[in-house]
């Protein structure tokens, strides 16, 4: 009997290696392939639904739209092969490229680049912002020839950038795209694996990586640890604190990113809705301690609502508008009948390392001017239906990721956005936005949206803190990875060197 | 009869464990679309889905539709992957039952030996090595020992993973449970060692350890079947945590991403069969008592 057990278990054993050296096989087939680190799975793998800004690093891959942005965050024609606006804005007119073909074998045609609008223009889709965005603007839209007409209702904000929308064929359910990459398989919660498309319009431009497996690992510690023994070549958005481990055989590539984290105040909140409270935290707060205690020196400081990467737009002037000063902070807490101070509870989100040890800085400098600060940590789930849903908080620390068109960054804290979650409400400020939705002068409206940071600032609608950088680990043998502006990791340019 | 009568009341824990579950992921806050579609969705798009998905229907009218779903073997889909939670388990379902097994036999294997030895050398030079081993062992926790386990074999030795890979964290899962295992055997057997017979024996002038290995270890059977079911369960539970340190793709990483999501369909599932594989072990353990004892009426 005891024998017997033994057997069983040492069977057990062998089987279990057996099983494993299997899967090892598989994962080595395709000579280049390289393995990326994502944070979670995507939620849709479908350009007209997906929202989540880690979904965009791949699809950016695999979905094209008339208009792509390249690495300096300028716009280019893809699909399309030129366009032309009209005098009023209203029309654009674009000559869609020959030649290109989705991953189905399928042509792409003028009409199929309307079929592939009309596919989210319906309201019974579950259309994502961008989409969504369109829709709200879109008159019409015409094929003429080898040219797609669209008609727009008004004059939009965002401009060409609306375009950028991915150009899909569906079959069966199914949906092809026309990018360098196609998705291969999905293993839901393991990894998403995308392979080279050979029938790719500009496959000359297209680098030698084959297949790319994007391998879902939460645990930052376990990332590095595998990164260490090289069964991950990119950690893509890796943050301060880890350059020293990630080894030898790698380096490290760094830039601003377009991202703000901020200190979000609930305006609504007592005694939050009072603006000299609000003045006092911002006085308060010394942004190159979080700088240097939570991104360890990673990070610019920033004044607005906009990270100082987007040059043409960002205000640097609010910078100045409040400089740290204790005295100055607890003169205005005695002007609004807090001379002792008060308590305020900070929910922070327990996922985002960053923000729970900004939390603890702003916590210790927020108690010299008397003012007790309650951290909650609490899981990102809870973080997004308790906080930026019922908006049932006084502070929080968040960053929010900067667009590609600067009114969505900015369209966020007008009075009635859904998505305005520190109840931020100022009628100059929502004057402005539409202002900018109408105006056709590019000078204009960049003066315009430097205004709307200056109002952002000067209410303290928050205290914008930081904008961390962007730092890559990557293998040393995988050359020409370029940062973009915009949450987006190009494949296409990447080669391994053999 | 027994057997009659612990199954109804089998299904009644089961009915319990559903309600509980279902209730208590309907309490806590949280809400799947916002965890699937984050910051940026549109209203719409949460209208949409929240149609589609039945989200919207009363509370208890949702329970009896799901309940009436689970009788035919019908789990739902998942909110988070859209995929039917049925798929998504049993692709898991062998990582875990290899990772619980293989992890078992280590613990056995070691923990059971190791248990044999302390109690026999006890109060002797020695025992109090093996005691603070077992005290590290039971104090460490195992997110802890897992990560220094992976720099020790990973980084420092290079040997890979690939081949072996469900051995670091099966050894991480028993680290633990065989210090429990051993100092818990060890002490089943002196406790026996101070009965009658053993003494009787001794006095007779046979050799303690030779009386421990030839009759001890009969007498101490059904201690050992408890360890043993008990380390099943225990396994399983840890599981949860070791498989998303080590990343492996079983239940338990699964369990974490769903609550993480509030994927109601996928956790209530997961609790459900859990709960089944529960019961059934124990179920299981009670008959072996009968067969090992056979003293043991069932009644």
């Amino acid at each position: 009997m005891k024998k017997k057990i033994v057997t069983l278990f040492i069977s057990l054993f062998l089987l279990g290696a057996c099983g494993s050296e299997k899967v090892s096989k598989e994962n080595m087939v395709p000579s280049n392939k390289i393995v990326v680190r994502i944070t979670q799975d995507p939620d849709f793998l479908d350009p007209h639904k997906a929202v989540a800004a880690a979904t965009g690093e791949i699809l950016f891959n695999v979905f094209e739209g008339l208009i792509k942005i390249d690495s300096n965050g300028d716009l280019y024609p893809a699909l399309a092969e030129s366009y032309k606006v009209s005098e009023d804005h209203l029309t654009y007119t674009f000559k869609i490229r020959k030649g290109v073909k989705f991953k189905n074998g399928v042509e792409l045609t003028p009409a199929l680049v309307k079929k592939s609008y009309e596919r989210f223009l319906d309201d019974a889709f579950p259309a994502n912002r961008i989409a969504n965005e369109f829709k709200k603007i879109s008159k019409s839209i015409e094929v003429n020839g080898d040219e797609v007409i669209f008609e727009l209702k008004n004059a939009n904000a965002t401009g060409i950038a609306a375009f950028m929308v991915g150009i899909v064929y569906e079959e069966n359910n199914k949906i092809y795209g026309t990018g360098p990459y196609y998705i291969d398989s999905y293993l839901p919660g393991e990894k998403v694996i995308v392979k080279k498309f050979n029938d790719y319009w500009n496959i000359s431009e297209v680098g030698n990586i084959d297949a790319v497996e994007f391998k879902i690992i939460k645990d930052d510690q376990s990332a590095i640890m595998a990164f260490q023994m090289g069964e991950v070549n990119i950690i893509h958005r890796l943050f301060a604190g880890y350059e020293d481990m990630i080894g030898k055989n790698s380096k490290l590539i760094k830039g601003e990113q377009n991202l703000v984290q901020l200190l979000a105040i609930n305006n609504n909140a007592e005694p939050l809705n009072n603006l000299k409270v609000r003045q006092a935290i911002q006085y308060a707060i010394d942004k190159k301690e979080i700088i240097e205690g939570a991104s360890l020196g990673e990070a610019s400081i920033v004044g607005s609502a906009s990270s100082p990467i987007v040059k043409s737009i960002y205000n640097k002037d609010t910078e100045n508008l409040y400089l740290y000063n204790i005295e100055k902070a607890k003169e205005l807490l005695k002007e609004a009948g807090y001379p002792n101070g008060f308590e305020l509870t900070l929910k922070a989100p327990s996922n985002y390392q960053v923000h729970v040890d900004s939390s603890q800085i702003i916590k210790e400098q927020l108690a010299k001017i008397g003012i007790t600060v309650n951290i909650q940590e609490i899981e990102w789930g809870t973080w997004l239906s308790e906080v930026y849903k019922n908006r049932n908080y006084e502070l929080t620390v968040i960053g929010f990721e900067g667009k590609p068109s600067p009114y969505t960054t900015f369209s966020r804290y007008m009075s009635k956005d859904k998505r305005n979650m520190i109840n931020f409400s100022n009628n100059s400020y929502d004057q402005i936005l539409r202002k900018i939705s109408t105006e056709n002068s590019d000078d204009k409206r960049i003066e315009l949206f430097k205004e709307a940071q200056e109002i952002l600032t000067k209410n303290v609608a928050s205290v914008f803190l930081q904008a961390p950088n962007y730092i890559v680990a990557i293998n040393k043998n995988i050359d020409g990875f370029k940062i973009y502006p915009c949450y987006v990791l190009d494949l296409s340019l990447l080669n391994l060197k053999k | 009869m027994f057997l009659i009568k612990k199954i109804i009341s089998s299904f009644l824990t089961l009915f319990l464990v559903s309600l509980i579950s279902f209730t208590v992921l309907k309490v806590i806050p949280g809400d799947p679309l916002l965890s699937k579609l984050g910051t940026e969705a549109t209203e719409q798009q949460i209208e949409t889905l929240n149609k589609e998905l039945g989200l919207d229907k009363p509370k208890y009218l949702a329970y009896v539709d799901w309940i009436s779903d689970v009788s035919k073997g019908d789990m739902g889909e998942s909110i988070r992957f859209s995929v039917p939670v049925n798929n998504l388990i049993k692709k898991r379902m062998g990582v875990t039952m290899n990772l619980a097994l293989l992890s078992m036999g280590i613990t056995i294997l070691i923990g059971f030996p190791l248990g044999l030895f302390s109690a026999m050398i006890n109060k002797k030079r020695g025992s109090d090595i093996i005691s603070t081993i077992n005290m590290i062992g039971v104090s460490i926790p195992s997110f802890w020992s897992g990560l220094i386990l992976m720099m020790i074999f990973g980084v420092y030795f290079k040997v890979s993973f690939k081949g072996v890979s469900l051995f670091l964290p099966a050894l991480t899962l028993a680290l633990s449970r065989i210090s429990i295992t051993s100092i818990y055997l060890k002490n089943i057997i002196l406790e026996e060692l101070n009965k009658d017979y053993v003494k009787a024996a001794v006095a007779k002038g046979r050799n303690k350890n030779n009386v421990i290995v030839t009759d001890v270890l009969k007498n101490i059977m059904l201690p050992m079947i408890t360890i043993i079911s008990g380390l099943f369960v225990k396994i399983l539970a840890g599981s949860v945590i070791i498989e998303s340190l080590f990343n492996l793709p079983g239940l338990g990483n699964l369990m974490v991403l769903a609550v993480e999501n509030r994927d109601f369909p996928v956790v209530q599932a997961l609790v459900l069969y859990s709960s089944i594989i529960v019961i059934s072990v124990n179920l299981f353990t009670d008959l072996l008592y009968c067969y090992v004892d056979p003293r043991i009426k069932i009644s």
